[in-house]
């Protein structure tokens, strides 16, 4: 390797730190080898367009990543900062079933004791935010 | 879909290949049109592995560096075909249009 394709491996290095650490580990080292080759191929301009396209990319890689914690997050965020909300709501869901399976086994049909099912899963739910809750 | 991210899925579609693989087969297919950098590149394909559309096919180690091939997957392929169908209807109609109106004018 030349003095200046080592020059160059370090810079396209110190921008591949923009990117999150988990996207760096899964894809820096495959980025590294085709920047280089894509380097040998073109010239000064190609060069500064490959860190541009880096910079954009490292943008869009963060706003996306960020998109899908927030979704993946989004219902303990709301058990978290709601938790006497979300524990209201589910007691209220697993007070309704029961009605529901109530009515059902009047009328004779006794597969609504199958819905019960969704009761205590509700009802453990509820406990472990309320468990949350206390711990704070 | 994105011009780049159908580019991409058509050059898998011929068969499993690495990042620079892709890059120049894209610019075979757009006739040197569209010349993908690793940046652009790499953001699709951690997109589309996480959407399922392609995966890994194996890793080699070449001249001391990685190079890991992907490979369409079947809901890549039939995302491909929905798109290229779509595009296809849609040259259909403005080539369609575009004929001389053949003495049906007004």
């Amino acid at each position: 390797m030349t003095n200046s394709d080592a020059r160059l491996e370090r810079r396209y290095r110190r921008l591949l730190h923009l990117y999150p650490r988990s996207y760096q580990a899964k894809h820096g080292e495959d980025m590294l080898g085709v920047l280089m080759r894509d380097s040998k191929a073109g010239d000064g301009r190609s060069r500064l367009a490959s860190a541009r396209d880096l910079t954009r990319g490292a943008l869009l890689v963060h706003t996306r990543y960020w998109w899908q914690m927030r979704a993946a997050t989004e219902h303990q965020r709301l058990a978290v900062r709601h938790p006497l909300i979300v524990i209201r709501v589910r007691l209220a869901v697993a007070v309704w079933l029961c009605v529901l399976t109530a009515l059902l086994c009047a009328r004779g049909d006794w597969w609504g004791l199958a819905i019960l099912l969704f009761v205590v899963a509700h009802l453990v739910l509820a406990g472990r935010t309320a468990a949350r809750y206390r711990a704070r | 879909m994105q011009e780049a991210t159908f580019l991409i899925l058509t050059a898998l579609a011929g068969g499993a290949r690495h990042g620079y693989g892709i890059i120049a087969d894209v610019e075979q297919i757009s006739d040197q049109r569209v010349r993908l950098k690793a940046g652009t590149l790499y953001a699709a394909l951690d997109r589309l592995r996480d959407d399922g559309l392609i995966e890994v096919d194996r890793e080699e180690i070449v001249d001391s560096r990685l190079r890991r091939y992907y490979r369409l997957t079947a809901g890549g392929s039939a995302t491909l075909g929905e798109e290229a169908a779509r595009l296809h209807t849609h040259v259909q109609t403005a080539l369609s249009r575009l004929q001389p109106a053949g003495g049906m004018g007004t």
